[in-house]
């Protein structure tokens, strides 16, 4: 099985706060990350899925500060390291929304700016459009941009459902945007 | 003679001792009851003098109830009183709903379906209706700083459990769910 068939194993049981050892899942992503360390989306499943597993999931309290010494470091280094890339500029600049504590920031500031030098390096992408002007309080464009996404742009839908659980996870926000869209249109 | 000059030394040196030892048991015990203890949900308290539970001389005047202080905490509740003792003041409340509500990606990620929380929204009128009442629910419950993980609360009769950091004196959610 290949890191994709790894990952995806660990990721079907996001979502239920489900107790199971996640020790065991976060030693095989840091080998996996070791053994591709220049590999971007990689490196962005395995910063979702320890966020996520932080966040959401089930634990023994002595394993936390561990974990959030693992994330820092997985983000410290990626963020040298790829500080360049839309994709990865992209994904984690939304998922630093969320708990930024996590990642040992203080506030939002850094995932904006990621989201918004992803949208300048390219700036006919409409999901990282999308992506930076949901982040931005009041914007009125962005459900009509999550509606065009949703309706027109079915190779974005389709490069989201690939990237497992990054990829859903940003495609619920999206769906939630056109949602709200098409409530406000009627 | 010297039977009866030690037994006076006894009860003039001794006795003070051991009352003192007893009061600091006594505050002890009265530290982790206040800090261990589910307080009972009651109303907010707005009174302006609501701050952050730093003075345990603020507590006692904002609820102008009679408590006993030790060691820099209340150690008592009011006496036949169910009312909250509140760590944050609204304006800490309304900051911290504000980081939520200005940021859609957060309202996003607290409030999809798996985490059940569409019928409480709906009860309460909106998202961030929610949020606020959340933590207002926690007030009391959190931490002064620090992590947080699975606190339940209990809003509009349902059992929401909330995990989070508090950060510079302001509750952030990190998420929240009904099982």
């Amino acid at each position: 099985m290949n890191w994709k068939g790894q990952l995806s194993e660990i990721e079907k049981d996001f979502g239920f706060h489900k107790e199971r050892d996640w020790k065991a899942a976060i030693v095989l992503v840091n080998k996996l990350l070791t053994e591709n360390p220049d590999d971007v989306e990689l490196t962005i499943r395995a910063i979702y899925l320890l966020h996520n597993i932080l966040v959401e999931e089930e634990y023994p309290n002595e394993e936390q500060d561990r974990m959030i010494d693992l994330l820092q470091e997985w983000f410290n280094q990626s963020k040298e390291k790829f500080s360049e890339n839309a994709e990865y500029l992209f994904f984690i600049g939304k998922i630093l929304h969320i708990a930024e504590w996590y990642f040992g920031l203080e506030d939002t500031h850094l995932a904006l700016e990621f989201q918004k030098k992803a949208m300048e390096k390219e700036p006919r992408n409409l999901l990282y459009e999308w992506a930076y002007r949901l982040s931005c309080q009041g914007d009125i464009v962005e459900g009509y941009l999550a509606h065009q996404i949703i309706e027109y742009d079915k190779d974005k839908i389709g490069w989201l459902k690939t990237k497992g659980f990054p990829g859903n996870y940003v495609l619920e926000h999206l769906t939630v945007s056109n949602e709200e869209y098409l409530k406000n249109e009627n | 003679m010297r039977t009866f000059i030690v037994l006076i030394s006894l009860l003039f040196f001794i006795a003070p001792l051991v009352s003192v030892f007893a009061n600091i048991i006594k505050c002890e015990h009265e530290h982790r009851s206040y800090s261990s203890v589910d307080l009972k949900i009651a109303e907010e308290i707005n009174s302006p003098t609501s701050q952050n539970l730093k003075s345990p001389t603020t507590v006692g005047q904002f609820l102008g109830e009679e408590y006993i202080f030790c060691k820099g905490v209340a150690s008592s509740a009011a006496k036949g009183s169910t009312k909250l003792i509140t760590q944050f003041s609204s304006s800490t409340i309304d900051d911290a709903v504000k980081i939520v509500a200005n940021d859609a990606n957060k309202l996003n990620h607290l409030f999809p379906a798996k985490h059940n929380l569409g019928s409480l929204v709906d009860k309460l009128g909106g998202q961030e209706n929610t949020v606020r009442a959340v933590l207002n629910a926690a007030n009391g419950k959190l931490p002064a700083s620090g992590l947080f993980n699975n606190i339940p609360v209990n809003v509009g009769g349902s059992t929401v459990f909330i995990r989070g950091n508090v950060i510079n004196g302001v509750p952030r959610l990190g998420t929240m769910f009904i099982p």
